[in-house]
């Protein structure tokens, strides 16, 4: 049976801009800056709340040519760290 | 400087971070305005006329005596919008404003009785008046270069402060705070705010300057180091200077889009400091060098002058 992957979508509050390919998070309540690589930008963009976690990593496969494992683990670990500052949020499929 | 009308009402006219104020205030009304707060303050006709304006809007106020104190002590100045009103509160006063025209607006302000009062109706309302206008307040340290501002951002502890020690031969703007917005001619400009350690004899002849250069101050080791910041970097220098008093999410948007404008008209780098040398060579090479990478829309002249 497959379990079910959870959807990240961007916190109400916050605020994103993205320059040259790197995001700037502020989490508006926390007042917290924080600033993304490349990678960490397009996952970011790819938490919409209508992708799984499944989605995210298989579209950061085609994108960025990388092992399907690999790029699992980092987004599962990306996701993960930006639940955890309240930049997103996570609803279970 | 005021003139006692036949209302009874005692008037003043003047200048402060950017907003021209227009004050009735009722005659039970205490107004002084501290020292410190006073270096920053343009009166009466040496507000410049509007061929030379900085300002970036004007204020009618009306100014009563407030009886009534926060139900809840207020940290700093709280600025909130209410429909068409934007709303301002401290400790030592609560205004309501609204806008008039493109560059005018009216207030009615309830001050205490306390000595600060008349500051916090200066810092407060020019504040929110500021940022209604798309600009912000940032804390920086600014000093005057060839007939501009360079600003010194970064926070408590980055070297602000030292970054001005050591360019010696120039003029502060400011120590710790500045206005940022654009003039009625489209120039960012900066307008010196009240804060920090001055040194004797350090203040330079202007209160509001054009801006070439804002810079995030770091410290360094072997020789002064500028560098143009690139991407979400230089983003994020802005962001984490600005100093905030409307925490709803529709101010941070107005915020971050009046950052993104600053990012790409302005020149913004970084600043490695060392204590061994002056800076103020590297500095000049440094914005010329920038200018002449990326033509300026038009010349940092001598006309946006307090």
């Amino acid at each position: 049976m497959l379990v079910p992957s959870p959807i990240p979508r961007k916190a109400g509050r916050t605020s994103i801009r993205v320059l040259d390919g790197e995001a700037l998070v502020l989490v508006i309540d926390r007042a917290e800056l924080h600033r993304l690589n490349e990678v960490g930008t397009r996952v970011f963009e790819l938490c919409d709340g209508a992708r799984d976690l499944r989605a995210i990593t298989q579209a950061i496969v085609r994108e960025f040519e990388v092992d399907e494992a690999i790029a699992l683990a980092d987004v599962e670990r990306f996701v993960s760290e930006l639940t955890a500052i309240g930049a997103l949020a996570l609803e279970q499929a | 400087m005021s003139d006692l009308e036949r209302t009874g009402s005692i008037r003043h006219e003047l200048a402060f971070g950017g907003v021209a104020f227009e004050l009735s205030l009722a005659p039970e009304v205490q107004w002084q305005v501290s020292g410190e707060f006073a270096r920053h303050v343009v009166y009466g006709d040496r507000i410049p006329g509007a061929a030379r304006a900085p300002v970036v809007a004007r204020v009618r106020c009306s100014v009563q005596l407030g009886r009534e104190r926060p139900a809840e002590p207020i940290a700093g100045i709280a600025i909130s919008q209410a429909g068409a009103t934007t709303h301002v509160a401290c400790d030592a006063l609560r205004a309501e404003i609204t806008r008039e025209a493109t560059r005018a607006f009216q207030a009615r302000v309830w001050l205490g009785g306390e000595p600060s009062a008349a500051n916090a109706l200066l810092l407060g309302l020019s504040a929110a008046i500021i940022q209604l206008q798309g600009g912000l307040h940032l804390h920086a340290a600014a000093l005057e270069l060839d007939g501009a501002a360079v600003l010194f951002i970064g926070p408590s502890g980055a070297g602000k402060s030292t970054a001005l020690e050591l360019t010696p031969g120039t003029g502060v703007l400011a120590y710790d705070r500045v206005a940022l917005a654009r003039s009625p001619r489209g120039q960012w400009v900066a307008w010196s705010l009240p804060g920090g350690q001055p040194t004797q004899g350090r203040w330079g002849a202007q209160r509001a300057l054009p801006v070439s250069t804002i810079l995030r101050v770091r410290k360094g080791t072997g020789l002064p180091r500028l560098t143009a910041s690139r991407g979400a970097r230089r983003l994020f220098a802005l962001r984490e200077s600005v100093d905030v008093a409307d925490l709803s999410p529709a101010a941070e948007e107005q915020r971050m889009a009046t950052l993104e404008r600053i990012a790409a008209e302005l020149n913004v780098g970084e600043i490695e400091t060392v204590l061994t040398a002056p800076h103020t060579v590297a500095l000049r090479e440094y914005i010329a060098g920038a200018r002449r990478e990326r033509p300026s829309r038009k010349d940092l002249g001598a006309d946006a002058r307090a």
